[in-house]
């Protein structure tokens, strides 16, 4: 994995690392694009015939956030599946953020968006930066989701709202890009004081590195 | 029954024409006990609605006579049903697979919907909801089960029952087995190096071992073109092992063809899993460029016949019996793909006849018809199965056959897994 052999990049005074780790979740049904924006945004690929994701895929990718500090975002492509319905929580738990997709062509696959919206912010109370994006731009003209309809939904349910083609590559940049932004940075508290409360970002990574604590920005 | 007479009614164009879809010498039906349909190899599924209710129609008449029907003739075909609570499975075959045969495969197809749902699963939903689409819940993973089936059609391993081994220099399977051992995070239960079925190397518990079948299962999973980049954690049930829940599985390919697959009980274990990865490929390309080696082994795939050192040989499949393993050779570029088939199902008509000998089975069985001369061999250590070429006659058979012995015993330290780590 590339997230040890990254160094810490030093603010220009050298003293403290500016690096935080930022989880975020994709969530929505299946054949929806998810695996095809994580594989856009982390690779700057695109494969028509892209395979059903099984269980969860792992990606991490780094984003540059204002003042010289980086986000490593740590990715959870979730299979859309029913079947991995109850394993869901295993990684939107504690997530940063979360990517929530819909098929622009499918107006069921909305309807599913707007559920799992609901139930993340049921769930992770608020604490989860949520994008909602309307993926398959590239299929504008058998659209039967309006824009209107999405960004509705999103101000009023407080999300950030995009539409993309993985295809194109339109908009799946600026998803990342926005949500890393709006994820807030851990307070920089003393490790003693944090004992005792469940840990924002990293719930997961038992052994996974500790860097996220350290950021000054 | 005749299979094809309800599809030929279905008005239904598009892609499913049943001249197309009879083409098929095989065919692998999964379907629900209400009748709906949840699998087919060939065509769309849903399409065959008729023909997966007449299947549910014919098993469930003579499940009510409390007398299971287990197979039909019909002409060429072969028709055989394998039950298993709220599952219906059908296979047919045109090519003369027999009865047994088929029943064993429709129950591996079976365990790889097991492997993916939990037996407990599939009956609680079943008891739900006797007319569930399983279909929502298996959504995605047609490709494992295509994957396993047309397998089945190609590969005498899973016949076998035993686990298919990648031909590497003892010296360095051993390292690689070492460096699994020494970057083991607690979590984990087994690792496995794999090379598209094939075994390189297995570290697991001293006390405990996966059974053969559990591996086919787990090995023809990550062979799926959905784990070929980047890092995966999924859960998967391994049906002897415990067919009521689930293990969670991390697969990751380190190198071109080779996969590495880390099973856990814990399912919040992937980080000290994917850091596992990360130390296991430093320590392989830091030792002697092992990842290249092992990329190179993956490459070569399986041996061909002529590195046996004997001249006439097609295909071999070597079982050696202590160690519940086994490799088999490519095939001679001179076989052709439906000749191929055609050896590897007389393999297992052979087999099958040698293990139905009771008291005094037959040890050699000599195979000849107008295309294919085909030897099989059981001894108290070993299976045998050869293809040669049609002209060769017994003794020169039995002399390559002696020579290919011979070359086994020398080598089997670098065909076989003879240590593999454990903990």
């Amino acid at each position: 994995m590339a997230q040890q052999q990254q160094q810490q990049s030093q603010a220009a005074g050298g003293a403290k690392p500016m690096r935080v780790q930022h989880r975020v979740v994709l969530l929505g049904e299946s054949a929806v694009g998810k695996s095809s924006l994580v594989m856009r945004f982390s690779r700057n690929e695109f494969n028509q015939y892209n395979e059903s994701t099984i269980g969860a895929a792992y990606v991490s990718k780094d984003v540059a956030l204002d003042g010289g500090c980086t986000a490593q975002l740590q990715i959870w492509d979730t299979a859309g599946q029913e079947r991995y319905k109850s394993l869901a929580p295993m990684y939107y738990r504690g997530a940063g953020g979360a990517v929530v997709v819909y098929d622009i062509t499918q107006a069921a696959s909305f309807g599913r968006a707007r559920a799992w919206v609901a139930e993340l912010q049921r769930q992770n109370e608020g604490k989860t930066v949520i994008a909602l994006v309307g993926n398959k731009l590239d299929l504008a003209a058998k659209r039967t989701v309006s824009r209107e309809e999405g960004a509705a939904y999103a101000a009023e349910a407080g999300l950030l709202f995009y539409e993309t083609s993985a295809q194109s590559g339109q908009g799946v940049q600026q998803v990342f890009e926005e949500l890393s932004r709006k994820i807030p940075l851990p307070a920089p508290e003393p490790p003693a004081a944090r004992a005792g409360q469940p840990a924002v970002n990293v719930r997961l990574a038992a052994e996974g590195p500790a860097a996220a604590n350290d950021c000054a920005c | 029954m005749d299979g094809d007479a309800p599809v030929a009614a279905v008005p239904v164009g598009g892609e499913l024409s049943s001249a197309e879809w009879r083409a098929h010498g095989r065919h692998f039906l999964v379907l629900s006990s209400a009748g709906k349909p949840i699998y087919t190899r060939h065509g769309d599924e849903a399409q065959l609605s008729m023909l997966m209710s007449a299947v549910q129609a014919i098993v469930s008449s003579f499940s009510d006579m409390s007398d299971a029907v287990r197979s039909l003739s019909a002409g060429a075909q072969t028709i055989v049903f394998y039950t298993s609570g709220p599952l219906y499975l059908l296979g047919a075959s045109d090519r003369g697979d027999p009865e047994e045969l088929l029943r064993s495969e429709l129950q591996l197809v079976h365990s790889q919907i097991v492997s993916i749902l939990t037996r407990a699963q599939l009956t609680r939903i079943f008891e739900q909801r006797s007319n569930f689409d399983l279909r929502q819940l298996l959504g995605g993973t047609e490709g494992i089960i295509d994957h396993l089936v047309d397998r089945l059609d190609v590969d005498f391993g899973f016949a076998l029952g035993s686990l298919d081994t990648l031909w590497m220099r003892y010296a360095q399977r051993e390292r690689v087995g070492k460096v699994l051992l020494s970057r083991r995070p607690k979590s984990l239960l087994y690792a496995m190096v794999v090379s598209d079925m094939k075994l390189v190397t297995l570290l697991r518990p001293r006390k405990h071992s996966l059974h053969p079948a559990d591996l086919h299962l787990l090995f023809n999973m990550a062979a799926a073109p959905a784990f070929a980049a980047g890092e995966h954690w999924t859960p998967v049930c391994f049906p002897r092992f415990n067919d009521q829940g689930f293990l969670h599985v991390y697969i990751s390919y380190i190198a071109a063809g080779v996969a590495l697959v880390l099973v856990s009980a814990d399912r919040d274990s992937f980080f000290a899993m994917t850091q596992c990865r990360r130390l296991v490929c430093e320590d392989l390309a830091a030792a002697d460029d092992l990842l290249q080696r092992l990329e190179d082994a993956a490459a070569q795939r399986a041996l061909h016949p002529s590195e046996l050192g004997v001249a006439g040989l097609l295909q071999l499949y070597y079982r050696h019996k202590t160690l519940v393993q086994h490799f088999g050779t490519r095939f001679d570029e001179s076989v052709g793909d439906e000749q191929a088939r055609r050896i590897v199902n007389t393999y297992k008509r052979l087999r099958l006849h040698m293990a139905k000998g009771g008291q005094k089975p037959l040890r050699i069985i000599y195979y000849r018809s107008a295309a294919d001369t085909v030897l099989a061999w059981q001894s108290r250590s070993f299976e045998l199965y050869a293809a040669v070429a049609p002209t060769m006659d017994v003794k020169s058979m039995i002399r390559l056959v002696n020579a290919v012995l011979e070359w086994v015993e020398k080598e089997e330290d670098h065909l076989f897994v003879i240590n593999s780590p454990s903990y």
